[in-house]
């Protein structure tokens, strides 16, 4: 049985006669055509996906595209250890997304993320990220026109 | 404390500045406008596998918005549905296959049921509800709050079917002295450090309703991976922090849950609005559990300019916490009269109610243009927005500004 399978895979007029149509183009020339040989192992291969997908249709693999780029942090100093220590647990569009808030608030969110969420921050690493979210994401500066008096 | 006063906000207003309230206002109805945030970073559309166009709201873990356009009708398509995860990383691969899932902990058999198992040693049914999430809308809070900044589409409504969880706990025989069970997905964190998103119902609550199910359906279909796939736990009703997606464990306790989010998170100032005077911290909390009254307008679109004379079908949709929306009003002058809504099909008391209101405007103009629900309890929408400083619950009477040219 499998010679049979084998020799019709090997280019013989019974396996979709594709072969007799390459031999009168060609008189003479007998013998494996590759790039047919090639298409039908392919067919082959790609009917016992579809099967395969028909008959449990149970698995699910799906691919989550890279962090989107409306989340990058604005550059400014300690932007780096946020990347890196509060990136590792969510992407940075959950920080530029939020409402501006004062040092205390900062303060008490980056404490909120180590104490009970675990972030795996280092205590000299606290401050560096605190001043950089409040000097990038802090207060709105009062306008100008406030200011002069 | 009851539903802030007036004053409270006017107080408020004065307090955190008027810049940042430019172009709200009060009507003589007295309504307040909340409207997102002027400093909000605009959110690009973006797909995901099996979804559509979504608002990104976060890349990681994926959190997306379900656009307004399509709560125009009761039922979200399964690709249009929010997606919500907690926790990084979470499942990209599952095979329903080999797929388990276990119920143990203070029963009398632990069970480890296949997906085959629990299409066929269960009854299968199907409830349409509305999954919202807690959050839905909070960046609409002022004071504005911390958390993921929602607009209005962390919502939606689906044909959910699957088992019976009531039924799944009498097989694996709950024991005397049971008290809660949680639910744990698929999702772990990186670090052990984190709290696994673990979420929990009292038993009792389970065994008195039926229409808490382990879904493996959505709208006749598989779930999209993203919510839930293979199975996720549906509480029809209450909002969607309990409906664990990518369910993997349900244990029984014969002790209350201590997991961070049922003991800290999810929680809900412990008074008769769920609500506190804005900027301030409640003193007892309680976890959050039924949906509040809300409707809102999907058609036309906020901002859109109506052609004067000529007749415009607007489109919506109403839901609450299970009781079922009897009423659905619109107001075309700020509140000052009130006309009734045509309500669509009812597909149970748990599923958005689709409504419809045909206005040909005559007079040219800026509208604005109100709805509101009222359910068989008589419940409705706050005129002024409560609040909480987790900005939960949000149940404001919504509105669209439209120009009639």
């Amino acid at each position: 049985m499998w010679s049979n399978i084998l020799k019709s895979l090997l280019c013989k007029e019974e396996f979709l006669g594709s072969c007799r149509l390459n031999s009168r183009n060609k008189p003479g020339i007998r013998g494996p055509e590759w790039h047919l040989i090639l298409t039908r192992w392919a067919s082959i291969v790609l009917l016992a996906i579809v099967m395969t997908a028909l008959l449990s249709a149970a698995e699910k693999t799906i691919q989550l595209p890279p962090d989107h780029p409306f989340g990058k942090l604005k550059s400014g100093a300690g932007v780096e250890v946020v990347e890196d220590r509060c990136g590792v647990c969510h992407s940075t569009d959950y920080i530029v997304t939020q409402p501006r808030r004062d040092a205390k608030q900062w303060s008490t969110e980056v404490d909120k993320m180590i104490r009970v969420f675990g972030a795996p921050v280092k205590e000299r690493e606290v401050k560096i990220i605190v001043d950089y979210l409040v000097s990038s994401y802090g207060p709105r500066q009062e306008r100008p026109t406030r200011k002069a008096k | 404390m009851q539903a802030p006063s007036r004053r409270v906000f006017l107080k408020m207003l004065g307090g955190a500045g008027l810049s940042s309230f430019a172009g709200r206002r009060f009507h003589p109805a007295g309504f307040l406008w909340g409207a997102p945030s002027d400093d909000s970073v605009s959110r690009p559309m973006v797909r995901y596998p099996e979804k559509t166009d979504l608002i990104l709201l976060t890349s990681r873990p994926p959190q997306l918005e379900t656009p307004m356009k399509y709560f125009d009708r009761a039922i979200t398509p399964n690709e249009a549905f929010f997606v919500r995860y907690h926790i990084t990383p979470i499942p990209t691969r599952v095979d329903a296959d080999t797929w388990r899932l276990h119920i143990g902990g203070h029963v009398e058999h632990d069970l480890r049921l296949s997906m085959n198992d629990l299409k066929t040693q269960f009854d299968k049914v199907s409830v349409t509800a509305v999954a919202q999430c807690s959050g839905n809308s909070r960046s609409r809070f002022s004071p504005r709050v911390l958390g993921g900044q929602w607009g209005d589409g962390a919502m939606g409504c689906a044909e959910w079917s699957g088992a019976r969880l009531r039924d799944v706990l009498q097989k694996a025989g709950v024991k005397e002295g049971a008290l809660q069970v949680t639910f744990n997905g698929l999702d772990t964190p990186a670090f052990s450090s984190v709290p696994d998103l673990i979420k929990s119902l009292d038993v009792s609550r389970i065994l008195n309703d039926p229409n808490v199910l382990i879904a493996y359906e959505m709208n006749g279909q598989p779930l999209p991976l993203l919510n839930g796939f293979p199975a996720r736990v549906v509480v029809p009703g209450w909002f969607a922090d309990y409906w664990i997606k990518n369910l993997e464990e349900i244990l029984v306790l014969d002790h209350p849950d201590e997991n961070f989010w049922t003991k800290t998170a999810y929680r809900i100032p412990d008074t008769p609005c769920g609500c506190v005077e804005p900027g301030t911290t409640p003193q007892h909390t309680v976890p959050i559990s039924r949906l509040k009254v809300r409707s809102f307008i999907a058609f036309p679109e906020n901002h859109a300019r109506l052609p004067r004379g000529n007749r415009v079908l607007l489109k919506g949709i109403a839901f609450d916490g299970g009781f079922g929306i009897e009423d659905v009003q619109l107001s075309l002058d700020r509140g000052m009269n009130w006309r009734r809504a045509k309500l669509g099909v009812d597909r149970g008391p748990f599923s958005f109610r689709e409504w419809s209101f045909a206005w040909s405007p005559e007079v040219a103009g800026e509208y604005r243009i109100l709805v509101r629900a009222f359910n068989r309890l008589g419940e409705s929408q706050s005129e002024i927005p409560r609040w909480n400083p987790s900005g939960y619950q949000r149940n404001v009477v919504e509105h669209i500004e439209v120009v009639v040219v």
